[in-house]
């Protein structure tokens, strides 16, 4: 029998679904997703081929980012050193961007905790004790996002993903993701699930890296004073599997590390777009 | 030129998949995650893993179950690993106040307000409820499909239905008792 409830659940359940704004339908029906049409596509072929050979690692990192992401030419799977007055020209499109937003972004105040500098694009993280704020600025565009949420350092050694964020710009996606480090981490490689690493920035207990396209970092090589050692990161599980906690509860972490930290804290994150001045 | 006909044969009928599914596979995420931007995340995320996978997946019987599967871990998932919600909004992408007609605004107030009190009641809940009770009674799915989308037993989704509507019940009670207390009338306004 069907109560009263439920009839107004489904009613309001409608009426929610009816306010998607056009757009939103619209760009993602005009984004690229690139389907494959073979279980391993050439590139893909060609890293697992090369992966032995140290020489060619850089090679390869260029066929396949290169020809994956034009939107982002020049960027590099190594932190750069900025050019002339990059980090003036980002600093300013981060603060003109966030001036213009009514209500701003947490922890935007004094110089970023971080900055993380790869070919002619820009990433600076702002951050306190309860939030944090990253501004990323590429030669056409500078985008802000914020998160509210007291951050606990990792063990010694470790870690941390604060968000791993996925999103698209001129139809091409990248992936950003960032945390928190051991106090102890001096360098932390990425590798990725297509073969890729990505050597992460560190400052001030914190880590950061970006890449174009929508691969999924699967572990970490942190290094220490007193060695390497290779994390496993908690990706996206691809069954949702009972647990004792709560219905479908996914599968678990990876070894210390959680990409959960936080402390639940509402979304608090602006941003926009427009040619900054770093670029036409 | 086999391989590109292949090739354009895979993007035509991937773009008919999204052409077909995004919007639905859109209403789904956004009365699950109960974020614009972020279900908007999401679903590219789902299509750009379904597109990486399209090679088996376009040969499926039903392709738009499996990506909804997709959606629905990345979405769990998601509100399991970041207890810190992020959301990037660009300039672009900004879902800003939209100036639409309120069909719900024709609906007699009480209605609307009994409305807004669901909606914000429902979007209070655990995202993992939140799910059961959009595929039960937004997607109309048995509890058997939902049980199987999410992965869980047909128990586990029967207990996680019935504590959220519960907590709603409970919650409208609540709420009407308030507003029969709080609304004046004339003969206590007048005595």
């Amino acid at each position: 029998m069907i109560d009263q409830l439920e009839t107004d659940l489904r009613d309001a359940f409608r009426s929610k679904a009816s306010s998607i704004p056009a757009e939103v339908s619209g760009r993602i029906r005009s984004a690229t997703y690139r389907p494959r049409t073979t279980r391993w596509s050439p590139r893909v072929t060609y890293v697992a081929v090369a992966g032995a050979a140290i020489t060619t690692a850089t090679v390869v990192s260029a066929v396949v980012l290169g020809s994956a992401s034009p939107a982002f030419a020049g960027w590099s799977a190594t932190p750069t050193a900025p050019t002339g007055n990059q980090l003036t020209q980002a600093e300013a499109s981060c603060q003109g961007l966030l001036a213009s937003r009514p209500g701003g972004l947490p922890a935007t105040g004094g110089d970023p905790i971080l900055t993380d500098v790869r070919g002619p694009f820009t990433v600076a993280i702002y951050a306190n004790a309860t939030s944090s704020t990253t501004c990323f600025t590429g030669p056409s565009f500078t985008t802000v996002s914020g998160t509210q949420g007291a951050e606990a350092l990792p063990p010694s050694g470790k870690i941390q993903f604060s968000s791993s964020h996925l999103t698209t710009r001129a139809a091409s996606p990248y992936t950003l993701v960032d945390g928190r480090s051991g106090s102890d981490v001096t360098g932390v490689s990425l590798l990725l699930d297509n073969g890729q690493r990505v050597q992460a920035t560190l400052a001030g207990g914190w880590f950061e890296a970006w890449w174009p396209g929508s691969a999924n970092a699967t572990s970490a090589a942190v290094t220490t004073p007193s060695g390497t050692t290779t994390q496993s990161l908690n990706t996206p599980p691809t069954a949702c599997t009972p647990g004792p906690q709560s219905p479908c509860a996914g599968s678990s972490a990876g070894s210390g590390t959680s990409t959960g930290s936080g402390s639940g804290s509402p979304i608090h994150s602006s941003g926009s777009e427009g040619a900054g001045p770093s670029g036409p | 030129m086999r391989n590109s006909a292949i090739r354009a044969e895979a993007t035509r009928s991937f773009e008919s998949f999204v052409a077909g599914h995004s919007d639905g596979l859109l209403r789904t995420a956004y009365l699950v995650v109960w974020d614009i931007g972020e279900a908007e995340d999401l679903v590219q995320e789902c299509l750009l893993r379904v597109a990486r996978r399209w090679s088996r997946v376009g040969s499926m019987a039903f392709p738009a179950a499996y990506a909804r599967r997709v959606l629905l871990n990345l979405a769990l998932d998601t509100s399991r690993r970041r207890s810190r919600r992020r959301s990037e909004l660009s300039g672009s992408s900004v879902a800003g106040p939209v100036d639409r007609e309120d069909p719900t605004a024709r609906q007699p107030f009480v209605d609307v307000e009994a409305r807004t009190m669901l909606l914000s009641v429902v979007g209070d809940l655990a995202p993992r409820q939140r799910a059961v009770l959009v595929l039960r009674y937004f997607e109309d799915l048995t509890e058997a499909q939902t049980a199987e989308l999410l992965g869980c037993s047909i128990g586990t989704v029967k207990s996680t239905a019935s504590h959220a509507i519960d907590r709603m019940r409970k919650a409208s009670t609540l709420t009407s008792a308030t507003s029969r207390i709080s609304v004046p009338t004339n003969e206590g306004e007048n005595p």
